[in-house]
C-alpha cells in the first residue's frame, strides 16, 4: 500500500474521481443525498479517542476519564461538537436512565457543543439470524438514545466476514442489507440517520460501501465515511466516491491504519470534501496503536495527540475554506 | 475613549461583585472561555412564514419552513432558531413525520437546532388558561426533544388588567406554571428559557428574580437583547448572563422602532467576560411591526409597571455605564423613539419608516454579528 502523492497523480485522480461521481450519480436506486449549496464544515470530535481512558473511568481502572471531563477537554480545545459513541456510558449495552442522557446534553449545551452523532457496537454479517436480531434490537435501543440525546445520526457497523463465509460475500451482504433496512425505518420512524461506516471488515472498499447503501436504498441510510479505513490502493478515491452518500465522518490521522506513519494529507482531504459538497460534521478521531510495541512508538497520548491534530485540521479547513 | 474603558471597568466590577454575592446553584458555570456561533431566529421571517403556515394567499405565497432553512444556510448561519407557530398547524403538535423531515433537512444543510419557542401567558390570573399554556409547553417540549432543540422559549406574559400593582402575586403563580415546565424540561432533556419580553419582564433585575423563585436548574433566562426597558440595557444583558440559555439579537437595545443600533462591540464584550458558550441567533423585526394587544396594552400604561425608566431615555445615571448610553443619553429624544413600544407617539413616526424586507436587512445585520464576533474572539 504506497501512497506517493505527486501533483500528475493528483489531477489524475480528480479526473477520475469526477467521472466516478458522474457514474455513481447516473445510477438507478439510491440517490446520493443532495447537495445543492457549497460545502461548509464544523468540527467534532470522536469521544473514541479516548476510548482506553474512557473505558479506565467504567472499569473504575486509575488513569480514567469521565464523560464530563471529555466534554471540558473537547469545549476547551474549541471543537464545535462533540460525538459520543454509546459505549462510553457505564451501562452499555443497556440503555443509560433519562437522567444519565440529559445531564449530559445539558452539559454538552452549557458548553456550546452540539452532539453530532452517537454510535454502537454491533454485528451484522454474523450468520446467526438470532444474533442479528439482537443485534437490531440494539440499535433500535440507542436510535431512542440518539433522541434523547439530540444525536441527529447513529453509526453502526457491518462485521466482519464470518470464517467460511469467504467466498459468500453476496449472501452475507443480502442478510446484512435485511438488518440495516430496519434500523433505517425504525430511524426513520424516529428522525435519526442511520449510517454504516466502513471499517476494513466488510466494507473495506468505496464500491463495497455505496452497494450496501443502495441496498438498503432509504433517505434514512448513509454512510459513516471513515478516511482511515480503506483498505484499497488509494483511499483518497474510496472517501471521494463514498461523500455523497455521506451522513457522517471519522477523520483519521493516517489513511492506511493508526500503526502507520503515512499521515494523513489533509489538504488533499479538504478539497475532496469541498468538492463534495458536503455540509456536516468532520469528527476526528486518534487511535491507539494496537499490537506488540514497535521500536520507535511513542505510548499513545491523545491529550497531547488530539490538539495536535486539531490544530492541522483546523489550518487546511481554513486553507480551504478561504 | 477614556471614558468608555471606565464604563467597561465599572460593568466589571459589577459584574464581579454579583458573581461573588450572588453565586447561587442557577447560574450556568462554564469553562474554556467565550465562544460563539451564530444561529437565524426563524421570527426574522415571521410575515412570509405565516402566510405560508396559515395558508394565506391560496398557499401560493410565503415561504416554508424548508426554504428558511435553506436561506439560512445560503447566509452562512451555524444554526436556525424554529419557532414553534411556524409549524403549519400551530399550536396544534406536528407530525412526527414532518418534524423529522424537517431534522434531516437541517441536518443536511449542516445546519444545527439551536432552539425552538411558544406563545404562552403565565401572567394570566384564570388559573385554567395557564394551566392550559403549561399543557402547550410540555407538548412542544416533546416536539423539542424530537426536532433536536435543545432549549425552549416561553414567555411570561403581559401585566393583567387591574393588576398593574401586583406583581409579586403575579411572579408567585407564575412561577409555579414555570417551575411546572422546568420540572418536564428536566424529565425530557430539554432546558427552557423565558424571554425578557417587555412585558412582565422588563428587567434583569425582575427576570433573575423569577428565575429563582422558580428555582430549577433547568430554567434559564432567553436574553432578549431587544427588550429590557431600562435605562441602560447593556447592564441588564450583563446581568442576566450566568443564567442565559439562549438569545435573541436584536438590530436596538431599545426596541424595534428605535434607530439606535445595537453596539455590538460591548455585546461582544460582555459574551467574552461571561464566559458564554453557545449560540447568539439574531432576530431582526419589522419596526411596523409587532403584536397589537401589545401596543393596546402598551397604551393602557401596562408596559410601564415596573419599569422605573420606561418613560425617558433622559436619566444620567446610564450616562455613567454605557457607551451606548452615551450615545443614546445626549439625544434622550431619540431614545424616546427607540422605546416605541410604550410610547403612543409610535404610530407616527413608525409609518415614515420603510418597509421591512427581512432578505436584505438579515444579511446586513449578520455582515456585522460576524465582523464584531471576528473581532473580539480568536477565531
Amino acid at each position: 500500500m504506497k501512497l506517493k502523492s505527486t501533483f500528475n497523480k493528483n489531477t489524475c485522480k480528480i479526473l477520475i474521481l469526477n467521472a466516478l461521481m458522474f457514474l455513481s450519480l447516473s445510477l438507478p436506486a439510491q440517490k446520493p443525498f443532495e447537495r445543492k449549496l457549497p460545502s461548509t464544515v464544523k468540527t467534532s470530535l470522536n469521544a473514541y479517542s479516548f476510548n482506553e481512558m474512557l473505558s479506565n473511568h467504567i472499569k473504575g481502572k486509575p488513569n480514567g476519564m469521565t464523560l464530563f471531563e471529555l466534554l471540558d477537554f473537547t469545549a476547551k480545545n474549541n471543537f464545535d461538537a462533540i460525538d459520543i459513541t454509546g459505549y462510553f456510558f457505564p451501562s452499555y449495552p443497556q440503555v443509560p436512565t433519562d437522567q444519565e442522557i440529559n445531564d449530559v446534553k445539558r452539559r454538552s449545551f452549557e458548553l456550546g457543543l452540539d452532539i453530532s452523532g452517537t454510535g454502537i457496537k454491533n454485528d451484522f454479517a454474523n450468520f446467526d439470524p438470532a444474533k442479528r436480531a439482537a443485534d437490531v434490537k440494539l440499535a433500535k435501543q440507542w436510535i431512542d438514545v440518539a433522541v434523547k440525546l439530540g444525536a441527529p445520526v447513529i453509526r453502526v457497523f457491518a462485521g466482519e466476514i464470518p470464517k467460511g463465509y469467504e467466498n459468500k460475500r453476496d449472501e452475507v451482504a443480502t442478510y446484512m442489507a435485511e438488518c440495516l433496512k430496519e434500523c433505517a425505518a425504525y430511524g426513520k420512524l424516529r428522525g435519526v440517520l442511520v449510517g454504516v461506516q466502513n471499517h476494513g471488515d466488510f466494507l473495506q472498499t468505496g464500491d463495497q460501501a455505496i452497494d450496501m447503501v443502495k441496498r438498503v436504498n432509504s433517505e434514512w441510510f448513509g454512510l459513516i465515511v471513515d478516511t482511515g479505513k480503506f483498505l484499497t490502493p488509494d483511499p483518497y478515491v474510496d472517501v471521494a466516491k463514498t461523500l455523497p452518500y455521506a451522513v457522517n465522518l471519522q477523520i483519521k490521522e493516517s489513511p492506511v491504519g493508526p500503526g502507520s506513519s503515512v499521515k494523513t494529507d489533509l489538504p488533499q482531504l479538504m478539497k475532496i470534501i469541498k468538492n463534495s459538497g458536503y455540509r456536516g460534521y468532520l469528527p476526528i478521531e486518534t487511535l491507539q496503536y494496537k499490537g506488540t510495541p514497535r521500536p520507535g512508538d511513542v505510548p499513545y497520548e491523545p491529550l497531547k495527540v488530539i490538539p495536535i491534530f486539531f490544530k492541522e485540521l483546523k489550518s487546511a479547513i481554513q486553507n480551504e475554506y478561504k | 475613549m477614556k471614558k468608555k474603558s471606565l464604563n467597561v471597568l465599572l460593568a466589571m466590577i459589577l459584574l464581579s461583585a454579583t458573581s461573588l454575592f450572588a453565586q447561587d446553584n442557577l447560574q450556568i458555570v462554564r469553562t474554556g472561555g467565550a465562544r460563539i456561533k451564530v444561529s437565524l431566529n426563524a421570527y426574522s421571517f415571521t410575515k412570509p412564514l405565516l402566510d405560508f403556515a396559515k395558508g394565506r394567499g391560496n398557499g401560493q405565497s410565503g415561504m416554508t419552513i424548508f426554504q428558511f432553512m435553506d436561506w439560512a444556510a445560503a447566509n452562512g448561519f451555524d444554526a436556525v432558531d424554529l419557532t414553534g407557530y411556524f409549524f403549519p398547524g400551530y399550536p396544534e403538535v406536528p407530525s412526527d413525520e414532518y418534524i423529522n423531515s424537517i431534522k434531516k433537512y437541517a441536518f443536511q444543510l449542516g445546519l444545527d437546532i439551536s432552539g425552538t419557542g411558544v406563545r404562552n401567558d403565565f401572567a394570566d390570573p384564570d388559573p385554567a388558561k395557564r394551566a392550559a399554556d403549561v399543557k402547550h409547553v410540555k407538548e412542544w417540549i416533546d416536539v423539542a426533544v424530537k426536532l433536536g432543540a435543545p432549549v425552549i422559549r416561553v414567555f411570561s406574559g403581559p401585566i393583567p388588567a387591574g393588576y398593574e400593582n401586583r406583581w409579586d402575586d403575579i411572579a408567585k403563580y407564575m412561577s409555579e406554571s414555570l417551575r411546572e415546565c422546568a420540572e418536564y424540561g428536566k424529565l425530557r432533556g430539554v432546558l427552557v428559557g423565558v424571554q425578557n419580553h417587555g412585558d412582565f419582564l422588563k428587567t434583569a433585575d425582575q427576570t433573575i428574580k423569577l428565575v429563582k423563585m422558580v428555582n430549577s436548574p433547568w430554567l434559564g433566562i432567553i436574553n432578549d437583547t431587544g427588550y429590557f426597558i431600562t435605562e441602560d440595557p447593556y447592564v441588564d444583558i450583563a446581568k442576566c448572563m450566568p443564567y442565559t440559555v439562549n438569545f435573541q439579537l436584536k438590530e436596538s437595545v431599545f426596541g424595534a422602532a428605535s434607530p439606535i443600533k445595537i453596539d455590538l462591540k460591548r455585546i461582544m464584550e460582555i459574551l467574552k467576560n461571561s464566559g458564554y458558550r453557545g449560540y447568539i441567533p439574531i432576530e431582526t423585526l419589522s419596526p411596523v411591526g409587532g403584536n397589537k394587544k401589545k401596543k393596546e396594552m402598551a397604551a393602557a400604561g401596562g408596559y410601564e409597571m415596573g419599569g422605573k425608566s420606561g418613560k425617558s431615555g433622559k436619566s444620567e445615571k446610564s450616562d455613567n455605564f454605557a457607551s451606548t448610553g452615551g450615545k443614546s443619553g445626549k439625544s434622550g429624544k431619540s431614545e424616546n423613539v427607540g422605546r416605541t413600544e410604550s410610547t403612543p407617539k409610535v404610530s407616527t413616526s413608525v409609518s415614515e419608516r420603510p418597509s421591512y424586507d427581512p432578505f436584505t436587512v438579515v444579511p446586513a445585520f449578520m455582515v456585522k454579528v460576524k465582523a464584531a464576533q471576528k473581532e473580539a474572539f480568536d477565531m
